[in-house]
């Protein structure tokens, strides 16, 4: 899965950054990740590197001062596409950080552009496992999706045995960026629910480090999102990936909302009653059903009331008995002396009720 | 996937006895696997059944069983539990679960596991059960258990096997293992009423398989196979005439012997994968398409936010919630810090912004110049002052020692690894200054004094040391005057064992005498 989230990030020109312990095969992984890919991987060990490095050599020519890029951008800057990785980012010093931000985010050396199709993929040891390690500076962290990389054991030990697989990556489709928009839609939509996730400055310095809301990252997240619904990737690579934009606070509020929009409108459900699809998942279905039911209640008419009987029993019919009965159980007792007894669904629940203790 | 009416009835009156946790309850994807022979729950939320079993335990105990599994997915026992030995995980997992719910009189088919059988006390975490069973595993059996997933493989290669039986060759050799439990004496043997009689036996027994079992000559070190001994003590700790788990394992024996790899036995020891984190040989895989397609990582932890939300909402208006819920989802909606991590990124941060911090700057030319460009090219010396460290230390006889010292030992800690090794000044300060001395580790420290506080008085010592450091930490209670401005190009760290005010140019952390 890491190296699927890493690969879709790669493609969508997300700038990742790998946190793991040392000698885990981020490196590995990234190498495999760029042959499968078919990419140049150019490796910037950061924490050697000084800030000219990344800055550009200042050079005294006749125009002036030149910011020289190092040799590295250049075959970059020729080969037209490739990954930037630069390992042990966090142990750079600060103002090896500061000169990386440009390098991240804009993609600019010194002053030597590279090309827009060159990925940055950075690694790094969590502060409190390095040697010597520095936090990553707030916007630094902010400019990077970051994934954490955890070692699966038992993948490990297939790897040890039978050879390491060549990962399976994603290839995005050339059409992917047509995605975007109803993605940014989606993201704009969820901001405007919630204003306060729009910005949300790391408050204590163990979190400046880490992924946290803001709109840059937003915008990320929703390219991000965009990219992993163009390969139908599922719905934990998308949440890691929101989550290591966004963190994981901000992604979790951003996915139930998404969910709950999938959710049909119990008013809707009410008037057409026959048309009714239960949703796959019970604790879905549950959420509909008692939603369905609280709005029945909430303004009962005899309509409404035989719609309610008749949306559960249609439930009911669709495997969804023990849930429908949960809600019927409310239903009925919310039932007025003028209202009449639906004999032929209440039957149905009975037995059910009786055995499960409710009556 | 329609369920047997006892189980949609069992799963029914959880939810009516316990609303909160709904959104689980139904969250739950029955998957009917017919010779099963009890009830499972996989790592991907999916509820294997067996129809039988349906009519063979109670509506109570089937709830009880339902409510058992859903714990075990709300507390990410899968998650926590990964690549520990998976039977010794479960037992643990078990434990941790069962203590809550036998308090709660739930009510438990057979024999569940608790703690009191682990011979340890009641709610302890998993984690700390898993250490206690290995030790008790490993005090008859040198070396054949070090928590790796994969120690009975170097156990039995020893007999001459060959560890080529992968994938293939997994399902009729851990059948045949399955077959050999419940003979091997096990079951006979006497109710382990104490630890010393339990790890007696179990040596026993042990000693016993282990011949017929090399005499296979076939290697169960695939399939994470449990260890012999971890059999034995799961055997024994079933209680010797127990009809219902005789039935169960004459059913599933009996039913499809090609399929009862591994009886599942709830709230016993096998659970199914919720509880360990590693695939049973009879579950499916990981979430995709079909009827029951499982729910993934994150799916799972927004239906956990849910049910703690809900539980947090249901302990404002009614008063039976159990305490280990509110709990939980007190943890999980407002996940407290370790206090730890926040004092080291607080005191990297200090080190690294203090004036001059390890940095690179243009003051005077690298020695890489002239070496590159003819001399043209300017370039930056990296200069890396080591900043200097008081640390202040509340005497006034709140704070106990044991908090000090642990406090101590992460800042001198958090400061070796920044590449100090010149120790810190630890000055021991309660309304005046008792002791300032240079210490280089945290046993070195002596504080003294008690009775009255003004930490205004440590930090005024502090500024007078040479050299004068440019962070200072206070470890404190909280309750003392401060000085109205910051000192003088020092930072201030004020580690507070308590929630109590402190001046706007320090930083706060509110440490703890257990952390997470």
């Amino acid at each position: 899965m890491k190296s699927f989230s890493l690969a879709i990030a790669i493609q969508a020109g997300a700038p990742v950054l790998a946190w793991g312990p040392p000698g885990t095969g981020k490196t590995a992984t990234i190498h495999a990740v760029g042959a499968a890919l078919n990419l140049p991987v150019e490796v910037v060990l950061a924490s050697i590197r000084e800030p000219s490095d990344f800055s550009g050599l200042p050079i005294i020519r006749e125009a002036g001062v030149m910011m020289e890029p190092p040799a590295w951008a250049r075959r970059l800057a020729v080969s037209g596409k490739g990954i930037l990785f630069l390992d042990e980012i966090s142990t750079a010093p600060p103002a090896v950080q500061a000169a990386l931000l440009r390098v991240v985010l804009d993609r600019v050396v010194g002053d030597l552009p590279l090309p827009t199709s060159v990925a940055v993929v950075a690694a790094a040891n969590p502060p409190e496992q390095a040697a010597g390690g520095w936090d990553l500076s707030a916007p630094l962290a902010n400019r990077f999706c970051h994934i954490s990389w955890s070692l699966d054991a038992a993948a490990w030990v297939n790897g040890m045995i039978q050879g390491w697989p060549i990962p399976s990556v994603p290839r995005l489709p050339d059409d992917w960026e047509a995605g975007i928009p109803a993605a940014r839609a989606l993201v704009a939509s969820f901001i405007r629910h919630r204003p306060l996730l729009l910005l949300q400055l790391p408050q204590s310095e163990d979190q400046a480090g880490k992924a946290w809301p803001s709109p840059r990252s937003w915008d990320m997240a929703s390219r991000l999102l965009a990219a992993s619904d163009a390969v139908q990737a599922g719905e934990d690579v998308a949440a890691s990936l929101i989550a290591g934009c966004v963190g994981e606070g901000a992604a979790m509020e951003f996915l139930a909302w998404r969910r709950a929009l999938d959710l049909p409108d119990p008013e809707m459900v009410l008037s057409d009653p026959d048309r009714f699809r239960v949703p796959s998942r019970g604790d879905q279905a549950y959420a509909v059903l008692t939603a369905v039911v609280a709005a029945a209640i909430k303004t009962l008419t005899r309509d409404r009331w035989l719609a309610a009987w008749a949306v559960l029993a249609c439930a009911a019919e669709q495997g969804a008995k023990d849930i429908a009965a949960a809600a019927a159980k409310a239903l009925a007792a919310a039932r007025k002396p003028n209202l009449p007894l639906p004999q032929k669904e209440l039957r149905e629940f009975i037995p059910l009720l009786q055995k499960g203790g409710l009556m | 996937m329609t369920m047997p009416t006892e189980l949609q009835a069992a799963r029914l009156r959880l939810v009516k006895d316990r609303p909160y946790l709904a959104a689980a309850a139904w969250a739950l994807q029955p998957v009917e696997k017919p010779g099963l022979g009890t009830l499972a729950v996989d790592m991907w939320w999916r509820l294997y059944f067996d129809p039988a079993v349906a009519t063979r335990w109670t509506i109570e105990e089937l709830a009880g069983v339902i409510y058992h599994e859903i714990a075990h997915l709300l507390r990410d026992h899968a998650g926590r539990m990964q690549g520990f030995e998976p039977q010794l995980a479960n037992l643990a997992a078990d434990a941790e679960i069962n203590d809550d719910l036998l308090y709660e009189e739930v009510c438990l088919p057979g024999a569940p596991i608790t703690p009191a059988l682990l011979g340890r006390p009641d709610h302890l975490l998993a984690e700390e059960y898993y250490a206690a069973l290995q030790m008790q595993q490993s005090a008859p059996h040198q070396g054949a258990s070090s928590a790796q997933p994969e120690p009975s493989g170097a156990d039995q290669s020893q007999a001459g096997t060959d560890p080529q039986g992968d994938g293939s060759g997994q399902d009729p050799d851990s059948a045949q293992d399955t077959a050999s439990a419940p003979g091997s004496g096990g079951t006979d043997d006497a109710q382990p009423a104490d630890r010393g009689d339990a790890s007696r036996s179990e040596t026993g027994d042990s000693d016993g398989s282990e011949p017929g079992d090399g005499g296979k000559s076939i290697s169960p070190s695939s399939s994470g196979q449990p260890s012999d001994s971890s059999i034995q003590l799961e055997a024994s700790s079933q209680p010797p005439a127990d009809p219902v788990g005789d039935g169960r394992t004459g059913g599933s024996t009996g039913g499809s012997p090609g399929d009862g790899v591994q009886t599942p036995a709830p709230g016993a020891g096998r659970c199914g994968s919720c509880a360990t984190g590693r695939q049973e040989p009879w579950e499916e895989g990981p979430p995709g398409e079909g009827e029951s397609p499982g729910i993934g990582r994150a799916e799972a932890e927004l239906i956990r936010r849910t049910v703690a939300r809900q539980i947090a909402e249901a302990s404002e208006s009614r008063g039976d919630i159990p305490g280990h819920w509110a709990r939980w989802a007190q943890a999980q909606l407002r996940p407290r810090i370790d206090w730890r991590r926040e004092l080291a990124a607080a005191v990297r941060h200090a080190v690294a912004d203090v004036a001059g911090a390890s940095d690179y700057s243009y003051r005077r030319p690298a020695r890489r110049q002239g070496q590159i460009g003819n001399g043209k090219v300017i370039l930056p010396a990296l200069r890396r002052p080591v900043p200097s460290v008081a640390v202040i230390v509340d005497t006034s006889g709140s704070i106990n020692d044991m908090m000090i010292g642990q406090a101590l030992a992460e800042i001198s800690g958090i400061l070796r690894g920044l590449g100090r090794r010149e120790g810190v000044h630890v000055i021991a300060c309660d309304s005046q200054v008792q002791t300032c001395r240079r210490v280089f580790r945290p046993d070195q420290v002596h504080l003294g004094g008690g009775g009255g506080t003004d930490m205004g008085a440590g930090l005024a010592e502090a500024e007078k040391l040479k050299p004068r450091p440019q962070v200072a930490i206070v470890i404190t209670d909280g309750r003392t005057p401060w000085p109205g401005a910051a000192p003088r190009g020092m930072r201030v760290i004020v580690a507070l064992t308590e929630e109590e005010k402190v001046p706007s140019w320090a930083k706060k952390i509110i440490i703890e005498g257990r952390g997470i």
